[in-house]
């Protein structure tokens, strides 16, 4: 037995003492170039998208996995990439990769090609207001009448509250109204520009656009409800409507470093 | 080489070295946790280049032992069934015997053929040696059982399995070694044994040691020592040369299987260098196996399959817990030491020392079995286990004072000081810090990730090597929990199945295992050496069903 101890050790030995570097060098973005045999710099791409499970091709090839997913061994230089999901638009551009490091394409907002938009109020109103979590309370044109609206239902409930009642949710509530929201965990900004609500993508690759998403009713408020992802606001003619700007899908991705987010904070357009 | 094995007494310039030495096990383990720790703070690069070329290098670690494990398990089959008193018988006639034998085919029994094969072997060693044993009537056994607390239900089966071997039981001493200090019950409950005994075997004596006496510590050692100077009186009034004596020290709770004593026999026997070598076989802890929390249960098994894996490096192997020794080799090194805790790791140095590095542990695939610590209840077990552990580790005492020998020896090689020297620095540094480089600091360069750290290839590279390299062992552990179940002994009950699958489910807390019992108790014991803040020996709670 010791000598099959010895030859299997010295076995173990040499293949530690080959992989180890080779691992440390994989580990740090360094692969063999199969056509030159040489050792390259590659970089990755982390991508993680808003509904997740979408396929990702990059230059014209598929990736294996669907996101979240890391894409490895990418020469430096500029790479195209497009980010597919049925019921979705494509995601594409171009992104740059840099030798050793990683390009994070963190919680990526797919735009559906059909917003789902409901309708909510049979009524058209004056106003919403913020009143309490989930609670927004209504305005009519007739000022004695008062809605409570309840969203944490489904339909919302409506119902009327007396006006000394509304006024006391309102004054306890922190009056607020609202024109710009971090989305996506802030890497969006869900917008309001004149009438239009919009989703302005904060990122770092190409031409930002901008989705648009639906009309409101001028100088009224908005509601965006973070646990559903839901903005409820009053359309062109004051119904109130509701919108789900993020699936209500978990989302799964490695926290979006600091420094990202500075970077994103810096891009938030002036309104 | 006379050497003073011990840490007391010292000139101060030894002293000096000594504390110096007793310093650096824990100091460098703590540098490796610390050092890792910063580096993963400041330096993630560093660290996580660090971090994946020895989860790498343990991983091929794990694999390797895996193999070994496996062929010491198909060693330990094979000879199970041996018979070794005939082996015994035939060595007496040596030449007639291989004669006999080189010729014996075995057909499709493979088992048997291996095992005829490697007893060739040691036949033509010991043919080739010219050192031929003494006749199996002349050899002699003492058994010493160090008793403090153990009652008559832990004593008990112990003697009543040594009652049960095949080698004839009038070549049988033992000894109970009773501290002075033990509980009334506990002194009866030995005088009561020591009668019923008394005639079973060649005789069965009870020596009281002293609390107290002066150069001694309370350890077990002291209390082995002075039982084994009696036995020499013994064996010296009845002219019984201690060439012939292989003694064996063995904890209270130690169950042997029947064939134990013939198997040490015949080994004591085949062995060439028989006056230099300690005999060790596998410990198991199957005597309350069954009722003792899941953990422990993994724990000991644990231990038990690190024994299977050294006994196939007998190069490197020391002798561990109970375990048998030639006499003649325990009265020339004088004794156990008398003011250490690590008696059974301490002998195997003394002797290695003694003999200027002409002593070898011989390992013997023959199971004993003893106890799993066991409390009251659970806290009180962990905390039983705990200790235990703390105190195995605790062998790192025997580091600075082999260091000291190896400094002072000019008669053992370089290369063999080098290698021992290494095997036993790097053996504990590796037991204080692989669980917590495993479990804890290995996440932390992702954890404490800074912009440059998180922006790299290598932030979303490591975890994927991890996990490849975690999957890999836990198809090694997927290997452990098939032998684990093999090797435990079967119970009566009903669903036995059901319990078997529960225990291959515990095997599922390795990874708190490596922190909590391995690396955290190994640890404390090399802090407590390297402040100076020396353990006192603390006797395991055990505890069995009646």
């Amino acid at each position: 037995m010791l000598w099959l101890r010895k030859i299997v050790f010295y076995i173990f030995a040499l293949v530690y003492l080959i992989l180890c570097p080779l691992i440390v060098a994989r580990m740090l973005g360094f692969v063999i170039n199969p056509l030159t045999h040489r050792l390259v710099k590659t970089g990755l791409v982390y991508v993680s998208t808003n509904p997740p499970d979408a396929t990702v091709y990059i230059d014209g090839r598929l990736a294996h996995q669907k996101t979240p997913t890391a894409i490895r061994d990418l020469t430096p230089g500029e790479h195209f990439i497009r980010i597919e999901l049925s019921g979705y638009n494509d995601w594409e551009r171009n992104i740059p990769i840099v030798g050793k490091k990683a390009t994070v394409l963190a919680n990526t907002l797919l735009i559906p090609e059909e917003w789902p938009i409901k309708k909510i109020s049979k009524q058209p109103y004056q106003n919403i207001i913020f009143a309490a979590q989930d609670i927004l309370i209504a305005t009519t044109k007739d000022k004695n009448k008062f809605l409570q609206i309840n969203l944490n239902q489904d339909p919302p409930a409506i119902k009327d509250i007396l006006p000394q009642d509304a006024e006391g949710m309102l004054q306890r509530s922190a009056h607020y109204t609202q024109d710009k929201f971090l989305i996506n965990d802030s890497n969006d900004l869900l917008i309001r520009q004149g009438t239009r609500i919009r989703v302005y993508p904060k990122e770092d690759f190409g031409s930002p656009q901008i989705y648009d998403i639906a009309g409101s009713k001028p100088l009224t408020n908005m509601y965006f409800e973070e646990k559903n992802g839901e903005l409820f606001y009053l359309d062109e003619a004051g119904f109130l409507s509701a919108v789900k700007i993020l699936p209500n899908h978990p989302i799964l991705n490695i926290p979006i470093p600091e420094a990202l987010r500075i970077e994103i904070s810096k891009k938030e357009p002036t309104l | 080489m006379k050497f003073h094995y011990s840490k007391e007494n010292l000139k101060p310039r030894v002293a000096k070295l000594q504390r110096y030495l007793e310093i650096l096990p824990g100091a460098c383990s703590w540098s490796v946790l610390l050092g890792l720790i910063f580096l993963s703070i400041f330096f993630p690069f560093s660290a996580a280049i660090l971090i994946v070329a020895f989860y790498l290098s343990w991983i091929m670690r794990v694999l390797y032992s895996t193999i070994f494990l496996l062929l010491s398990y198909l060693q330990l089959n094979i000879e199970r069934n041996t018979n070794w008193m005939r082996r015994i018988q035939g060595t007496c006639i040596l030449a007639i015997y291989l004669k006999e034998n080189r010729s014996k085919k075995f057909g499709r029994h493979w088992r048997q053929a291996i095992s005829h094969k490697i007893h060739l072997d040691q036949l033509d060693k010991l043919m080739a040696s010219k050192n031929l044993p003494p006749a199996p009537e002349d050899i002699y056994h003492l058994i010493i059982f160090p008793i403090i607390k153990e009652g008559r239900d832990i004593l008990g089966p112990a003697i009543e399995a040594i009652s049960r071997q095949h080698f004839p039981l009038k070549q049988m001493v033992i000894v109970f070694a009773l501290e002075k200090r033990a509980l009334p019950p506990v002194q009866s409950a030995v005088y009561e044994m020591e009668k019923k005994y008394k005639n079973v075997f060649f005789d069965c004596i009870t020596v009281l040691h002293p609390a107290a006496v002066p150069g001694e510590a309370r350890v077990k050692g002291a209390n082995a020592t002075s039982a084994a100077k009696q036995a020499a009186a013994f064996f010296q009034s009845r002219q019984i040369p201690f060439e012939n004596v292989i003694v064996s020290c063995f904890d209270a709770d130690t169950v042997v299987s029947p064939n134990y004593f013939a198997c040490l026999t015949y080994h004591f026997m085949i062995c060439p260098d028989r006056l230099r070598a300690s005999f060790q076989p596998i410990p198991v802890y199957h005597n309350n196996i069954w009722q003792v929390p899941g953990f422990a249960r993994v724990v000991e098994t644990g231990s038990s399959f690190y024994q299977l894996i050294e006994a196939t490096n007998p190069e490197k192997l020391v002798t561990f817990s109970s375990h048998s020794m030639s006499f003649k080799a325990l009265v020339d090194v004088d004794y156990w030491p008398v003011d250490m805790i690590s008696d059974d790791s301490a002998i195997f140095w003394k002797a290695y020392i003694h003999y200027d590095g002409q002593y070898q542990v011989i390992p013997m695939y023959v199971t004993l079995s003893m106890d799993v610590a066991c409390a009251d209840n659970w806290w009180q077990t962990v905390k039983s286990v705990y200790k235990q552990k703390q105190r195995w580790a605790w062998g790192v005492e025997n580091f600075p004072i082999v260091m000291r020998a190896f400094l002072k020896s000019k008669k053992i090689p370089l290369y063999e000081k080098l290698r021992l020297g290494f095997k036993l620095f790097e053996g504990h540094l590796s037991w204080a810090t692989s669980g917590f480089i495993l479990s804890l600091i290995g996440w932390l360069p992702v954890i404490f990730a800074r912009r440059e750290f998180t922006a790299s290839v290598a932030y979303y590279n490591v975890p994927d090597i991890a996990n490849t390299i975690f999957a890999l062992a836990f198809f090694a552990i997927c290997i452990t929990i098939v032998l684990s179940l093999s090797i435990l002994p079967k119970t009566k009950i009903r669903y036995r199945w059901l319990l078997k699958l529960g225990h291959a489910f515990e095997w599922l807390m390795v990874p708190f295992i490596l922190v909590f019992f391995s690396a955290l108790p190994a640890l404390h014991a090399q802090t407590r050496l390297m402040l100076g803040k020396y353990l006192e020996f603390w006797v395991t709670d055990k505890q069995r069903t009646k």
